[in-house]
């Protein structure tokens, strides 16, 4: 044999034993790519297409070995000619003559293993004619790089849900949840809570920083905003609306809660924050005071308080010891405030007040201010220690239907909404509690009759009986309102607003 | 026992009477030969292990490579001689012959033709030769031996380390275990022995030898033990050996 036919049988000799026939080829499945790596805890899918090589059906071919970390799926598999416990293959070239293998791979897999069986083999019946696969798996598992709760900002109402995931996010991009494992806090459980599972419950209005923690890792920090409340006195309707006020301002989730109120008008929340006040104007001469559900429902709704007429405002001092209620038959009255909140001892005080519309104490509670309805002035009175309003003064004539009053929470300026004018002024507040100079502004409303501001004051409320919606605006540093929309459309001659924390 | 072998024993018998003959009426001394040498052999049978069931099994080829492949030869020879006549010397004794083979080919294995693969395989053999042996010699100026011999006895082989190039991920094989097979051996030869010293002759010659039958071991497959095995029937060999023999008085 010389050396060109040596070389020639060499090259068929080596030929042959790269390319291998094998009883089955073992392919990844076209269109699928087998996975390369995978996070702890994570599983992965992998396919393949077993085919018979052979001429003859072979029955009861099944898969003898399969690398460790790799299970067989048998039934329910993805596609539906997935390979079951045992397979049979018709001959090859036939219809029928392949299945898919699907695996599920739960941890890495070392492709060099050095034992056979921890490989992949697909057998005939006897277990002795197998074949495995020129594509093995393997498969690295890669380490928890992070870990992110989702959303990153969210808002609920008080009592309100939110559901958060913390997802583990590994080396390799893959991700793992881990709500259940991970270990959730809140920035601060007196605006939100949140359970082992990443439930969050809005306690009260506020801002609350979730995250987790799990295997040693920190997760970002998701907003979590619980919003205010807002209650509507609704006078036509006899009846009082929570709304959910949202973080763009808007009222949102808006129903009706509580009883026993006939024609509502003016309303207001005991320091503590635990009752609402509210006068029932004609008919009514009472104010209802109810309780706040940890929901912020009104419930155990009580009429109390006597000697009013046709009341319209109504204010509470800080010591929650006094309730001030202003009569549009022009007097204003104060009640002692009993331990369970009910009013006695109701009595009239101050002078000088004609129609008084509204009422508002200072927050050092020095000062009362009256909407005079019916002289479109303000009277500015002292309140003495025992209650009793004094040295009444009133503005000049300067608005027109002063129906609602507020202070913004700095104390810096008094606000007017003119229900005749359907405007809002405003007005320096002096440091000896006087009024100062008022200008008007805002823009939209309609038939105001009540105003109030968030707690930061930066928007304040106005409720136009005029349209049955309230209006929102912006309040500058000044005194001045910026941009109004309104918001709200369910309302029944809305008199009154108070918004909770 | 074939033909051939009977023949040989007939010979080597003859060979034994004669020597005995002399041994009982002429005086004779002890003798013993170490040497080595070198083994050029090409063994191997070709074995065909067909598919047992159409549904499960498949079938196994093996083709021995035919190469011939060159390993050491050790020997001893331990016996006596003595004076034929004036220029023939008898030697008659035992002999032991020690000598590794290698065997290699080319496997086929598949369940049928368009799902065969063809590998390598391939194994050792130890192999141990013990003989009863006799060679006459024929002196020439006292100096030149030349000589011939015969032997006949049992050839003890070893079979050990089966391997194949099937790619232990992609597919099982058959795999065999070692095993020792005693059959019947024989050899002869011819070469020159030249004396160095009185006592000392030095001597180069040629061998040819069958080695016996060899067998594989139990076969398995992945974890499953599988009857039938792989064999061969002779172990041919040509050997060239030096050897220093020394007489005693």
């Amino acid at each position: 044999m010389n050396t060109r036919k040596k070389l020639f049988f060499l090259f068929l000799l080596l030929l042959s034993t790269v390319c291998y026939a094998l009883p089955f080829t073992i392919t990844p499945k076209s269109g699928t790519s087998l996975p390369i790596s995978i996070g702890i805890g994570n599983t992965a899918t992998a396919y393949y297409t077993i085919s018979n090589n052979t001429q003859a059906q072979r029955n009861g071919n099944y898969i003898k070995y399969l690398p460790l970390n790799v299970t067989q799926v048998t039934t329910g598999g993805t596609y539906g000619d997935t390979c079951g416990a045992t397979f049979n293959l018709t001959g090859t070239g036939q219809s029928g003559s392949s299945c898919t293998l699907q695996l599920t791979i739960s941890g890495a897999v070392d492709s060099n293993d050095p034992s056979p069986h921890n490989h992949l083999f697909a057998c005939f019946t006897s277990g002795q004619t197998c074949a495995g696969t020129n594509s093995p798996l393997s498969v690295s598992q890669s380490s928890p790089a992070s870990i992110a709760v989702t959303p990153t900002s969210a808002e609920i109402a008080v009592a309100g849900t939110q559901q958060f995931t913390a997802t583990e996010i590994y080396t390799d991009g893959s991700t793992r949840n881990v709500s259940s494992l991970a270990t959730w806090s809140s920035s601060n459980t007196s605006f939100a809570t949140i359970n082992s599972g990443g439930l969050a419950t809005g306690v009260s209005a506020g801002t609350a920083a979730i995250s987790a923690t799990f295997a040693s890792l920190v997760s970002n920090s998701a907003s979590l905003i619980v919003d205010r409340t807002a209650y509507i006195t609704n006078h036509d309707g006899s009846t009082v609306t929570t709304c959910q006020v949202k973080a763009d301002q808007t009222l949102a989730s808006c129903a009706t809660t509580g009883s026993n109120f006939i024609s509502p008008s003016g309303i207001t929340i005991n320091p503590a924050g635990t009752l609402t006040y509210n006068v029932n104007e004609e008919g009514g001469n009472t104010v209802t005071y109810c309780q706040i559900g940890s929901n912020r429902a009104l419930s155990n709704c009580t009429t109390t308080g006597t000697g009013f007429t046709n009341p319209t405002g109504i204010a509470i001092n800080s010591a929650n010891t006094y309730a001030y209620i202003s009569n549009l038959g022009g007097f204003v009255s104060y009640c002692s405030i009993n331990a369970g909140g009910s009013l006695s001892g109701c009595a009239t005080t101050g002078s000088g007040f004609v129609s008084a519309a509204d009422i508002r104490l200072n927050s050092a509670n020095t000062f009362a201010y009256v909407a005079n309805f019916g002289a479109n002035t303000v009277s500015y009175c002292a309140v003495n220690g025992d209650g009793t309003l004094s040295g009444c003064t009133s503005t000049a004539a300067v608005f027109s239907g002063p129906n609602g009053l507020a202070i913004n929470p700095a104390g810096t300026y008094l606000y007017v909404a003119n229900k005749t004018a359907n405007n809002v002024s405003y007005c320096v507040l002096n440091p000896n509690g006087s009024v100062g100079a008022c200008s008007t502004t805002g823009s939209g409303f309609n038939t105001p009759f009540d105003i109030t501001f968030n707690a930061a004051g930066t928007y304040a409320y106005v409720v136009n009986a005029g349209n049955n919606n309230v209006s929102y605006c912006v309040a500058n540093a000044d005194g001045s309102f910026g941009a109004c929309a309104t918001t709200g459309t369910s309302f029944n001659g809305p008199r009154g607003i108070v918004l909770s924390n | 026992m074939n033909q051939c072998a009977q023949r040989f024993f007939i010979l080597l018998c003859g060979l034994f009477v004669v020597a005995s003959n002399a041994f009982a009426q002429r005086a004779w001394h002890p003798v013993v030969s170490m040497g080595g040498g070198l083994a050029f052999s090409s063994v191997g049978d070709a074995n065909y292990l067909p598919v047992q069931s159409n549904t499960v099994d498949q079938f196994y080829n093996y083709t021995p490579s035919r190469v011939t492949k060159t390993s050491g030869l050790a020997n001893i020879f331990v016996g006596a001689e003595w004076r034929l006549r004036q220029q023939w010397l008898m030697q008659a004794g035992f002999e032991f012959n020690q000598t590794a083979l290698n065997t290699n080919g080319t496997l086929v294995q598949g369940a049928d033709v368009p799902s065969q693969d063809t590998y390598r395989y391939q194994y050792g053999i130890l192999s141990k030769q013990f003989l009863a042996e006799a060679k006459l010699l024929y002196s020439f100026r006292d100096t030149y031996h030349p000589y011939v011999l015969a032997g006949a006895g049992v050839g003890v082989n070893r079979s050990y380390n089966f391997s194949t190039n099937v790619p232990p991920f992609l597919a099982f094989t058959r795999m065999y275990g070692g095993y020792t097979k005693t059959s019947f051996s024989y050899a002869v030869g011819l070469g020159v022995d030249t004396n160095l010293a009185p006592e000392l002759r030095f001597g180069v010659g040629y061998r040819f030898a069958d080695l016996g039958k060899v067998n594989l071991g139990n076969a398995t497959i992945d974890t499953t033990s599988v009857p039938n095995s792989v064999s061969q029937t002779h172990s041919y060999t040509n050997e060239v050996l030096a050897q220093l023999t020394f007489l005693f008085a």
